[in-house]
């Protein structure tokens, strides 16, 4: 940064507070005021007013949108694992419970059985 | 995210073996009589069932029903057929085939012997004749 004298920095603020300084200006400034030449009184008033300005667009600042794209990404991801897991437990069922309770039985034998029986007395 | 979870129930609800019979009368029987102590309740549906062209078999058989047990199956079985689109009655047995939902056949198959009762809810792409031929030679 090119050194100036404190006259400089001093019209420069009173621009500031004029809305007459440029983007970079104002950057300049912001830099300025980090230095230990900026530590006269004649600049409190705008450090004080850019670091409001600086807390105040922190904390108006968007949360990172992608922290809920990735969140929006993993619960469609868990969702489509759950059907795909939920699916795959239902194609293969196969259970007999007798009594209400479930026992080690071929349920193959058993449908084939009861169908057979259910189509015996009819005509194909 | 309402209507992402709204997608993923219809999918889960589409898919639901166990509850394919439900809004039908006879799941009443199934809830309620396969308790029983002589009764035996299969299930079975996906690959053993391919072969078949079937996706779910669900049946209900009681021994020696009591009178009670043959009138609550026969009646919630008449309920049903009601909506039947085609039926096989004898005095022995009853087929009711119902309505198709998304091109699946679904069928209550019941059959009193005075030893033995048997309901039998199936739901596959094969018609009623295939599945005899399926069956009635084994």
């Amino acid at each position: 940064m090119t050194q100036h004298d404190l006259s400089y920095w001093e019209e420069m603020t009173e621009r500031y507070f004029l809305a007459e300084t440029t983007e970079e200006e104002e950057r300049l400034l912001r830099n300025f005021l980090f230095t230990s030449q900026s530590q006269d009184a004649r600049f409190n008033e705008i450090r004080a007013t850019l670091s409001f300005l600086d807390v105040c667009k922190s904390q108006q600042a968007p949360r990172p949108r992608y922290t809920l794209r990735a969140l929006a990404v993993a619960a469609c991801l868990s969702a489509v694992a759950f059907i795909g897991w939920y699916q795959h437990q239902q194609q293969d069922i196969s259970s007999v419970r007798i009594a209400g309770q479930t026992v080690e039985a071929d349920a193959s034998q058993l449908m084939e059985q009861q169908l057979a029986e259910m189509f015996s007395s009819t005509n194909p | 995210m309402k209507k992402l979870l709204t997608v993923i129930l219809l999918i889960l609800s589409s898919h639901s073996v166990l509850w394919a019979q439900k809004g039908l009368a006879i799941q009443t029987a199934f809830d309620e009589l396969a308790v029983k102590k002589n009764a035996t309740e299969v299930v079975m549906s996906g690959k053993r069932l391919k072969d078949f062209h079937l996706s779910l078999f669900h049946s209900l058989e009681i021994k020696s029903p009591s009178v009670a047990d043959r009138q609550c199956i026969s009646s919630l079985v008449q309920t049903d057929a009601v909506q039947a689109i085609s039926q096989e009655e004898t005095p022995a047995h009853s087929f009711y085939e119902l309505p198709q939902r998304k091109g699946t056949h679904s069928y209550i198959l019941y059959r009193n012997n005075g030893q033995s009762l048997t309901l039998i809810y199936i739901e596959g792409k094969a018609s009623l004749k295939q599945i005899k031929q399926y069956f009635q030679k084994k």
